[in-house]
């Protein structure tokens, strides 16, 4: 698919939408885990931007904006991949992720071994979570961007990084001295 | 590890994202300089967070391919990350292992 600017938009509109690319591709990367399925992704958000370009209001708001579309071409691609889905429980169910977490165990890339957890995630706690710690989103954005109460934002992401926290601090060789170390480090 | 604060979770999380008001946040910032398991929980969330941040610093990206030259280009096209040049040129497509579209 490709993407054609038309001519006479705002130039600074174009720049910036230009300059969230690659936020958005890393964003639906970490959503998805398909490199193809997130440059699709990123190329139909950037479209729909385009077309829906006088909804936003106030260039400040891009990020949000776009975030929030990406969001809604992640539910349309599972609506379509996923018809008998229930889509009520998509943020709910954990999605399949090509690296198994036996494989990512045996790597000793502690990279991939992070993004399998991720993915083993379910979708729901997965944005929350990138959202806030790739995007730097605040919560509130957060509840904005994905429809839910602030309150579901917050427990949502307190469950992601406690079950990251389980399976790849409390799990990992060598986490009694890194215990250690925490004691040790000063917090600001 | 005993918790004996009564720092929830979420405050914890809401203390390292930056979300709370500064009441709070000066709650938390003295009871982490006298409680232990205080400060060993907000460092690993702390810990988690800059994991997840470095595992997606570089994400793969996409392969691309040529459009088929059918697909006419006019206009200005947005980049695409690993191709841009090419893209700007040509357009372009993804190549899936599964595609078997020689057309």
């Amino acid at each position: 698919m490709r993407i054609t600017i038309p001519f006479g938009l705002p130039g600074q509109f174009r720049r910036n939408l230009e300059g969230c690319r690659g936020s958005l591709y890393k964003l639906a990367y970490s959503w998805c885990h398909d490199a193809a399925l997130a440059d699709d992704l990123v190329q139909e958000t950037l479209l729909r931007a385009l077309d829906r370009s006088e909804q936003l209001r106030e260039l400040a708001r891009l990020k949000g904006w776009l975030c929030s579309i990406l969001a809604n071409c992640l539910r349309d691609h599972y609506r379509r991949v996923r018809a008998l889905v229930d889509l009520e429980e998509l943020d709910e169910t954990v999605l399949a992720h090509d690296e198994t977490p036996e494989v990512a165990h045996t790597s000793t890339q502690l990279v991939s071994r992070v993004r399998a957890e991720v993915g083993r995630l379910p979708l729901g706690q997965r944005q929350v979570l990138t959202l806030v710690d790739l995007e730097g989103c605040s919560y509130a954005e957060v509840a904005e961007i994905l429809t839910v109460p602030i309150g579901t934002v917050m427990s949502r992401l307190c469950r992601a990084r406690a079950t990251l926290k389980e399976r790849l601090l409390d799990e990992a060789p060598g986490s009694a001295e890194r215990d250690n170390a925490n004691k040790i480090r000063i917090v600001r | 590890m005993k918790t004996e604060h009564d720092v929830s979770r979420e405050m914890q999380n809401a203390f390292v994202d930056g979300e709370l008001d500064r009441s709070d946040w000066g709650r938390i910032a003295e009871q982490l300089g006298r409680d232990e398991s205080l400060r060993a929980e907000v460092c690993e969330i702390r810990t988690v967070k800059d994991l997840v941040r470095g595992a997606y610093a570089a994400p793969p990206q996409a392969l691309l391919a040529p459009t088929h030259p059918n697909e006419a280009t006019t206009g200005r096209e947005f980049s695409r990350p690993g191709g841009s040049l090419f893209t700007r040129t040509f357009g372009a497509r993804k190549v899936r292992p599964w595609s078997n579209d020689s057309s």
